[in-house]
């Protein structure tokens, strides 16, 4: 018998199933009820309960006696259908060991031990026309920006609300589990390579600490399905334990002048110093791997074996950890200034 | 491709209204009476005006022993300032405190819609049975309200200063549809006026920001920024402007109230919330380059939907999510 696996989000539903020789199908329907919008003439039931049909479907899966598992925040929704097992997403992310999660909700950001709401924080003062923007995004929660400064403007709301929430941003990190990001705003389904360069350059201005990273990105937003199917059935684990998310590089927090010996598999070295406030991509093939020797008076002297990844290996200079100068309009001019280099680094990969 | 209906006007024909004196009066109807808008259900007396005093108001004193006093004479002092009628009333003491108060006037209740008397709570209130349309607003906020609804024909900037100038004696209390947008300049002078709610296609969060601080009722029928309401909105509330409606910000309605069988559809709750996009549907468009829009499905292929807008009959592309079917 097939297994179904739902997340639904506040502006989507996504549904995984594996099919009884274990095949996974995906599908992702980009509406989620809305008090405001739908309440004045049709029920939340019934909403995803047509939602939900229309998935079933779509994904050719037995009308009747069909396993669902369910996930959402801050609850599941009822559907007409009983769920063999529902969960809500703090829940199946607090069960993650091997990465530091960071998902991105349409409203909110959670990790393992936290979920931060865009309402309950301390905003960024945008002009007018983008405030009313988001508030629209607010109202129309399916609605999801088709210009690059609209999508922008979306993750800059995420890194100001992440920033206002921050302490102890000087710790040195060296030892962190690798950073997975994923969520609403990276859906494969609705972005696009312009949109994607805009995510990445956030990702990388969002760890702020000082240190070394490993980030990954799951973009068909995967990992809650797995966690939840492993819950499920401790059979069906698998699929967890087996996921690779992509990896998007390695990153090197080292804000301050920094120099660099990156020497690679090939046997070719190559010496940087990078000036202060700078984001250095070197070109390094997620298949392959680098040897660093990295000095700063952040990070002092360190050597380490790191791999490559979609973005290569990431140098940081800025200072993005002293979160009171580094700011909305410091990161607006880092963006616009690396899209160009972002773009390069991802033709040579 | 797939997409939800938003449903922007309901006929309902089952609605309950209840109307209440604003004091203890007398109810002039009966269960059963079939009524219509400007039909008389109940009287009571009321103060239409009132200034309080305090205790430490010292009165004029007169020789005559009344307590009224003609507009405009001494009635007494408060400290170093004298207090003149500002309307003719009575003084009189309540407690601790003086007031001055004009004389009790009847006040008739009136039902607003057309529709059968179902109960009644005596001396109070009456329970309506009536129909109407629910006209659907994303955005809302303040309570709810009832009163007199006032259309301007989607004015300019400038020109809705004027519309709003020329109803000065008579604003206060209505629900006034001010045009397409809303601006932080137009609310203040509704809120001068007294308006009691304003309506628009769209505002600014200054301006939503402004109604919540000063207790105005807003309802928008599209959302935030500068976006125009939609013609087959505006064109709907033209048509019934002076009728008395209901805003329902807590339920995002404006409810207008129609005579029985005035050639609505009944409504019927839909068979299902997706819908596929077919030529000739009525739809929302919410990319970032026409948010808000609304036009007609011209043609649907694999690379997306095409939309003649309504506003300037350009034909926009847009994709699921960014597409909601108007019924």
């Amino acid at each position: 018998m097939p297994v179904l696996s739902l997340k639904y989000g506040t502006s989507n539903v996504n549904a995984v199933c594996l099919s009884d020789d274990g095949k996974v199908s995906k599908y992702f329907l980009g509406y989620g009820y809305a008090k405001d919008l739908y309440a004045h003439f049709y029920s939340e039931h019934d909403f995803y309960s047509d939602l939900v049909e229309h998935i079933i479907t779509k994904l050719e899966l037995p009308k009747g006696n069909l396993p669902i598992i369910a996930a959402g925040f801050p609850t599941v929704p009822a559907i007409g259908r009983n769920y063999v097992s529902s969960a809500t997403l703090d829940q199946l992310l607090s069960s993650v060991e091997n990465y530091e999660v960071v998902c991105f909700a349409n409203g909110a950001v959670f990790t393992q031990n936290n979920h931060l709401s865009y309402y309950d924080s301390e905003k960024i003062r945008f002009g007018n026309m983008e405030t009313n923007y988001l508030l629209n995004l607010a109202v129309y929660t399916n609605a999801f920006p088709t210009r690059p400064s609209d999508y922008n403007l979306v993750l800059a709301s995420i890194w100001g609300m992440l920033n206002n929430n921050r302490k102890g941003t000087n710790k040195l990190i060296l030892n962190s589990k690798p950073i997975l990001f994923f969520g609403d705003i990276l859906n494969k389904a609705l972005i696009n390579p312009e949109f994607e360069k805009i995510a990445y350059l956030y990702f990388l201005s969002m760890v702020v600490n000082p240190g070394i990273y490993t980030i990954k990105v799951d973009n068909e937003n995967l990992v809650p399905h797995f966690l939840h199917l492993r819950k499920f059935n401790i059979d069906l684990s698998s699929y967890y334990d087996e996921f690779e998310p992509e990896m998007l590089c390695t990153l090197v927090n080292s804000p301050g002048e920094t120099s660099c010996l990156v020497s690679t598999e090939m046997g070719t070295s190559q010496l940087m110093d990078i000036k202060p406030g700078r984001i250095f991509f070197v070109p390094v093939d997620k298949n392959a791997s680098a040897r660093l020797v990295i000095k700063s008076q952040e990070l002092g002297s360190i050597e380490k074996t790191v791999q490559g990844g979609k973005l290569g290996v990431v140098i940081d200079t800025r200072a993005k950890n002293d979160i009171a100068s580094y700011d909305y309009s410091s990161l607006q001019m880092d963006i616009n200034s690396n899209l160009k280099n972002i773009s390069e680094v991802l033709v040579r990969l | 491709m797939f997409a939800p209906i938003i449903k922007k006007t309901i006929y309902k024909d089952e609605v309950f209204v209840e109307r209440a004196l604003p004091n203890e009066g007398q109810i002039t109807v009966s269960a059963g009476d079939t009524v219509g808008p400007a039909d008389k259900l109940g009287t009571c007396k009321v103060v239409y005006e009132m200034v309080t005093l305090g205790a430490a108001f010292k009165p004029h004193l007169r020789n005559e022993g009344s307590n009224f006093y003609a507009n405009e004479t001494l009635v007494g002092s408060q400290r170093r300032h004298k207090f003149y009628a500002p309307f003719g009333g009575f003084l009189e003491k309540k407690g601790e405190e003086y007031i001055f108060r004009s004389e009790e006037r009847d006040y008739w209740l009136l039902p607003g819609v057309w529709g059968v008397v179902k109960d009644i709570a005596e001396n109070r209130s009456v329970l309506i049975k009536t129909q109407a349309v629910d006209i659907h607003l994303p955005v809302t906020c303040g309570e709810v309200v009832s009163g007199e609804l006032i259309v301007f024909p989607n004015p300019s900037e400038m020109l809705t200063a004027q519309y709003f100038h020329n109803y000065i004696k008579t604003a206060e209390g209505k629900i006034v549809y001010v045009g397409n947008n809303l601006s932080l300049e137009m609310i203040k002078t509704a809120r001068d006026l007294k308006i009691k709610s304003v309506l628009a296609g769209s505002a600014g969060k200054d301006v939503f920001e402004y109604a919540k601080e000063y207790g105005i009722s807003l309802g928008l029928f599209v959302g935030f920024g500068s976006i125009r309401t939609p013609e087959i909105i505006y064109n709907f509330i033209n048509d019934v402007t002076s009728r008395f409606v209901f805003l329902y910000t807590d339920e995002h309605l404006l409810q207008i109230p129609v005579p029985l069988n005035a050639g609505f559809e009944k409504n019927t709750k839909p068979g299902n919330i997706l819908k596929y996009i077919r030529r000739d549907m009525t739809v929302q468009v919410l990319n970032s380059e026409n948010f808000g829009q609304m036009g007609v499905v011209d043609r649907v292929n694999k690379s997306g939907i095409f939309v003649k807008l309504f506003e300037n009959s350009e034909v926009v592309q847009v994709t699921p999510p960014n597409v909601l079917i108007i019924e």
